[in-house]
């Protein structure tokens, strides 16, 4: 059986012996730097967080948990304030659950010097502050990255800032209208008393003056986000539905004062508190979901490395670790071998293969020589590269893509602009409406008109109908997201639901993404043939040193002998003396053999030395442990699942078999991807596409609905509507069933505005609703609306629901013959 | 009804509490983050406060 790592939840590769202590029991961990991660967590009498914590801890190795060094270069960078203490805000990866935070909290905060540590875990940002005679930062760095985690301390979220004083703002402005509102609520129940059992009118001027004492602020300082936006909407000549609002409250504001001071007529204090009050509901719920989904853009910027090595002035040897952002052009800087470049520059010694893929999408990596020019973010792979900056960190290319794809979400229409859109109509009729209203009231009794008119524009409110799709989005949203879809374009709900075909991406969609050994394969017929552990641990020796990505997959092997002299070939492998003995891994011609050799033909990593080929090892990818049974899922909900891949054509037959999938395509670059997708949409069908790299960019860019998984590349994440948390691909199966819910709510909540509306608005235009059960009616009808959408959010239905009747819509949807598509 | 001039003060007195007290919340970042304080009770604290 196959064991899982306690720290990360991998395997734990077979003959591995590595073990922590937990509560006396030994519990398997699959490398040395789990291990040790583990040991730390345990030993430190945090062991709660295992039991905790919702997710498994991230993998670092040995070499990456000791950073101390590495974050020297930021401890000069921040100023003390006035107390002596410095403060910074980092981006924790791996920070990802109420546990996570515990354990950072209570781990930093215990170190000597350290002042304060916050953790907020929706945005995984983590506030330090820390005394800098007492403690460096780079110790407090180093401990978190210990633990497991890694911090960006130039990964600062300035979109954080502005949510955070946007929404205390209006937080502020609930509170005043909320306990403005009661209060006049209060006193008007007094009057509303005084009227049936008769008052003394001194007494009911008090009242009324106390109500309008406490109604001044709740319509000024309360309501002042629609006077403001009533006014700016009539500046650019737009309507927009602040504008209705505005009118009322000027209107019932200033009428109500010039009643009270002239003794005579209605006031509606209470009416116009109640109206900012529920509106400003409304308004709040409305940034909860714009906030949401703007909160995913953060992913974007760790693929910089927040550490550069840069050459002192005039010394070509003696390098010094700084900030990225303290390069500038001209600086030079070493790149080692699997580090990522910090700045766009040009190579001024040495050759490295570069892997681009990030920026370009060109997924071979380049083999790149002095003079050619490297970009931020790319990684290099092998080699050792020295730098000359051509660009500051701002004006670098990946910063600019960065910028673009920002911008490009911000202005993306989505379906919350689309009912405001409407609403424009329905406030420009309502304008009309009451207008008219008011006229023939004028002509009939001018006594009444004011408050008629008052009643027909509150009344009518769009709140209902303007909260109708926000409040349900924002409720689809976070049940969505507490099922691990973090939807980032909350439209494609909409979409959901008459999906009928999902595409998968497979390597690192339908698979894990890293290879795994799959098995071993040995020459017996080599003059000195090592055993399976002999051959497993040179490999692991050799791969130590290189940071190629199927290296990877031997570093949890911690070898019993060390190799010198490593050197990486660059586009072949790696050789090194391992006990005087020259060994080389890497390709079949590196290692000396033809690729027709036995061994050759299967395994994809090759280990010999001068006599020949000792053995190979075949390389796998794992399935994910959820894709079968998700997709089992989806196609009972009769969409169908099919998988295209760049990856050879058996291989992917052999996916569908395996996985029950509906049909399959290999071989197929991203062009073709797209192509075939447009095949299917041609066809009617409405396409769901999961993928997870940059090759997989223009398959999510084109589908109806996109996925992007969420380990995959910044880049694809960034363009697709909906990404994975977690590692798992199971909750896909929620999707339809959300999409389906939430369409049914908003269905609920317009039939019960429209029809609300299309009821009161005549009964107040014939005088039958004063202003005061107008306000009422408009927020009983907005309550009904807020909690519809919240039964979306709070109901507890099980995980797994029994497969529910075919669903309608897919009876529309034209389906083509079935085809079993393999190139 | 003479109660009224003490009840009056009394309730406006407390709507300017209650306003303080949130804007004073919001001031200390409060709302910041609604669900740490869930779980950070359900914790332990192992390291005892340390000397400051």
């Amino acid at each position: 059986m196959i064991q899982r790592c306690f720290h990360c939840h991998e395997d734990v590769p077979r003959g591995l012996n590595l073990s922590v202590a937990v509560d006396g029991e030994e519990q398997p961990v699959c490398c040395a730097g789990c291990q040790a991660v583990a040991a730390l967590i345990i030993d430190g009498g945090n062991a709660d967080y295992y039991r905790f914590r919702d997710g498994p801890g991230q993998r670092l190795s040995p070499q990456e948990l000791d950073s101390l060094e590495h974050w020297r270069a930021f401890d000069t960078e921040y100023q003390t304030d006035d107390n002596g203490l410095c403060s910074v805000q980092l981006f924790v990866e791996g920070l990802h659950c109420g546990a996570c935070g515990w354990l950072i909290e209570t781990r930093l905060g215990a170190l000597e010097g350290v002042d304060a540590v916050r953790v907020d875990v929706q945005s995984a940002a983590t506030t330090l502050s820390w005394a800098p005679d007492q403690i460096a930062l780079s110790e407090a760095l180093s401990e978190l990255v210990r633990l497991g985690y890694r911090p960006h301390p130039l990964t600062c979220d300035v979109t954080r800032e502005v949510h955070s004083q946007e929404r205390n703002g209006l937080l502020r402005r609930l509170a005043v209208g909320g306990l403005g509102m009661m209060q006049v609520m209060m006193f008007a129940v007094a009057t509303y008393a005084g009227a049936l059992k008769g008052i003394d009118p001194a007494i009911e001027k008090l009242l009324l003056g106390v109500s309008m004492l406490v109604a001044t602020p709740v319509v000024f300082f309360a309501g002042s986000p629609f006077l403001v936006g009533a006014l700016r909407s009539l500046t650019q000549r737009r309507l927009n539905m602040d504008v209705p609002v505005a009118i009322a409250l000027i209107l019932a504001y200033s009428a109500s004062v010039v009643h009270f001071f002239g003794d005579s007529g209605t006031t509606y204090f209470e009416s116009v508190s109640m109206f900012v009050f529920f509106l400003l509901c409304a308004r709040f719920v409305a940034m909860l979901v714009r906030h949401r989904s703007l909160d995913s853009q953060l992913a974007l910027t760790p693929m910089l490395p927040d550490v550069a090595l840069r050459f002192s002035n005039d010394s070509d040897v003696e390098i010094q670790p700084v900030p990225r952002t303290a390069l500038k052009p001209g600086d030079r800087i070493r790149v080692r071998a699997g580090d990522a470049v910090a700045a766009d520059g040009r190579i001024i010694a040495g050759r490295a293969r570069v892997d681009e893929s990030l920026l370009t999408g060109e997924s071979e990596p380049v083999l790149k020589i002095a003079g050619d020019d490297v970009l931020a973010s790319s990684l290099n792979l092998d080699g050792t590269l020295s730098i000359e900056v051509t660009a500051t960190d701002a004006t670098s290319r990946v910063a600019g893509i960065a910028a673009t794809v920002g911008s490009a979400r911000a202005n993306r229409p989505d379906s919350v602009s689309l009912t405001e859109r409407l609403a424009a109509r329905f406030v420009l009729a309502l304008l009309i409406v009451a207008t008219i209203v008011g006229v023939i009231w004028w002509w009939i009794d001018p006594s009444r008109a004011l408050g008629i008119v008052l009643a027909v524009l509150v009344v009518t409110c769009p709140c209902a109908l303007s909260l109708a799709v926000p409040t349900a989005l924002s409720a689809a949203a976070s049940r969505l997201a507490a099922r691990g879809l973090l939807v980032q374009r909350l439209d494609v709900l909409e979409t959901i639901g008459k999906i009928s075909r999902a595409l998968f991406d497979k390597t690192g969609t339908l698979t894990q993404g890293t290879p795994v050994i799959d098995r071993l394969i040995l020459n017996h017929e080599h003059p000195c043939a090592a055993d399976h552990d002999a051959l497993l641990a040179m490999i692991a020796s050799l791969e130590a040193h290189s940071s190629h990505p199927i290296a990877s997959a031997f570093r949890r092997f911690t070898p019993d002998m060390q190799a010198h002299d490593v050197e990486s070939v660059v586009g072949c492998g790696i050789q090194g003396n391992i006990n005087g003995r020259r060994l080389r891994v890497g390709h079949a011609e590196f290692v000396g053999v033809t690729g027709n050799h036995p061994i050759a033909r299967e395994a994809s990593v090759l280990v010999g030395d001068q006599y020949g080929v000792l053995g190979g090892v075949v390389m796998r990818d794992q399935w994910r442990d959820d894709a079968k049974s998700t997709i089992a899922d989806l196609h009972e909900r009769n969409i169908r699942c099919s998988i295209i891949s760049g990856d050879r054509s058996d291989r992917v037959l052999e996916a569908v078999a395996m996985l029950g999938l509906y049909s399959g395509r290999g071989q197929c670059m991203p062009e073709d991807k797209l192509d075939y997708l447009r095949q299917r949409q041609a066809d009617g069908e409405v396409v769901l596409a999961v993928g997870d790299g940059v090759n997989d960019a223009a398959l999510l860019a084109g589908a109806d609905v996109s996925v992007a998984v969420g380990s995959g590349s910044a880049l694809a994440q960034s363009g697709a509507d909906i990404v994975l948390a977690g590692t798992g691909l199971a909750p896909l199966t929620q999707l339809p069933r959300i999409a389906e819910r939430w369409q049914r709510t908003v269905r609920q909540n317009l039939t019960w505005a429209i029809g609300y509306n299309v009821i009161a608005v005549p009964l107040a235009a014939a005088g039958l609703i004063g202003p005061g059960l107008a306000a009422l009616g408009m927020s009983l009808s907005s309550l009904f609306v807020v909690l519809n959408s919240a039964r979306l959010a709070w109901s507890k239905e099980p995980m797994v629901l029994t497969p529910q009747a075919t669903p309608t819509h897919t009876d529309k949807v034209y389906l083509p013959a079935p085809i079993r598509d393999a190139a | 009804m003479k109660i009224l001039f003490v009840l009056i003060p009394l309730s406006l007195s407390l709507f300017a509490l209650a306003v303080w007290a949130f804007f004073w919340m919001v001031r200390h970042r409060q709302f910041d983050d609604l669900d740490a304080a869930g779980w950070r009770i359900l914790l332990d604290d192992p390291n005892e406060k340390k000397p400051s």
